[in-house]
């Protein structure tokens, strides 16, 4: 082999390495990263809703609509009438406190890839929430068929009236 | 002379690809290494590759391309750079195509769209496929290597 095909070979191996190291460490440390194991997220685990289904929530208002990402992202677009609890929230009790136990709630992220939806949901579960399901699919799919979206922020206290 | 004018006219158009695609390939990574989940999702939807790999391929390709974008800029491993410009820009293409054959109708995943729609689509096979072109002939075939900003 040529030494000249060599050396570009050895450059592109170089910039492979480079952005895995880069790309998987970013993975780690960024808010929006994704778990690289796609069983983490587990998505028949919790009551499934469709996309028709989403649309249906969304028109009749049947559902509470939970948006577990991070609020900045919620905050660029989210869907029509979702409310933030982002997956993590130390404040869960206290900003459902007023919501009763028996109202039908739908969580959703990103997409089937990442856990915050399911996480939310399991949450809600543990506090006593009966009827609680995931939009595995995600806000990704939601927009991909071409949905309406809002950017308008509603805070999550209001779920409590 | 007459030689000596084409070198010039080449070297200039080649610096202006390598700037042009540079930024093209960064622009295009950008919203990708943001939502590594949506991107996940949208190669899943292409069903090329087995749905447990889509998150890795899209953590790491969107980099692979930054990378790509910055080192053509900078000059920095440009050959390394050229070539990887080149397989992602087949990569692509091919992808389209194939998704456009089976009837696909979604999201490209493309991240930039010069005239076409960003949507799985023969106009964005025809983009792809003449952005291709360009590449190739002003930074593959017979280039003369220009140095970096």
């Amino acid at each position: 082999m040529k030494k000249e095909t060599m050396v570009t070979l050895r450059q592109m191996l170089w910039i492979v390495l480079l952005a895995l190291t880069l790309g998987l460490a970013f993975n780690h440390i960024s808010a929006s990263g994704i778990p690289l194991d796609v069983t983490v997220a587990q998505p028949d685990s919790m009551a499934r809703v469709t996309l028709v289904e989403m649309k249906q929530i969304v028109e009749r208002g049947s559902r509470l609509i939970l948006d577990a990402r991070y609020p900045r992202f919620y905050k660029r677009a989210h869907i029509p009438g979702a409310l933030s609890v982002p997956y993590n929230s130390k404040q869960l009790e206290t900003l459902m406190k007023d919501v009763a136990k028996d109202r039908a709630i739908v969580t959703y992220c990103f997409s089937e890839q990442c856990p915050q939806g399911e996480i939310l949901a399991r949450r809600l579960k543990q506090m006593g929430f009966t009827d609680v399901a995931v939009f595995y699919e995600g806000f990704s799919v939601w927009k991909a068929a071409q949905q309406p979206v809002e950017n308008k922020v509603e805070y999550h206290e209001k779920t409590a009236q | 002379m007459k030689k000596l004018l084409n070198k010039g006219h080449r070297f200039w158009m080649e610096w202006a690809a390598r700037l042009f695609f540079g930024i093209y390939f960064i622009v295009a990574a950008y919203p990708k290494m943001m939502h590594p989940g949506a991107f996940a999702e949208i190669i899943r939807r292409y069903g090329m590759i087995p749905d447990g790999l889509s998150p890795f391929v899209a953590v790491v390709l969107p980099w692979l391309e930054y990378f790509t974008g910055l080192f053509l800029i900078v000059g920095i491993f440009h050959d390394g750079a050229r070539w990887w410009g080149g397989v992602l820009l087949v990569l692509f293409t091919l992808l389209l195509a194939v998704a456009s054959v089976r009837g696909l109708s979604m999201d490209c995943g493309c991240g930039v769209a010069l005239f076409a729609e960003k949507k799985v689509g023969w106009s964005k096979v025809l983009e792809n496929t003449l952005l291709l072109i360009v590449y190739y002939y002003l930074l593959l075939h017979k280039s003369i290597k220009t140095k970096g900003l």
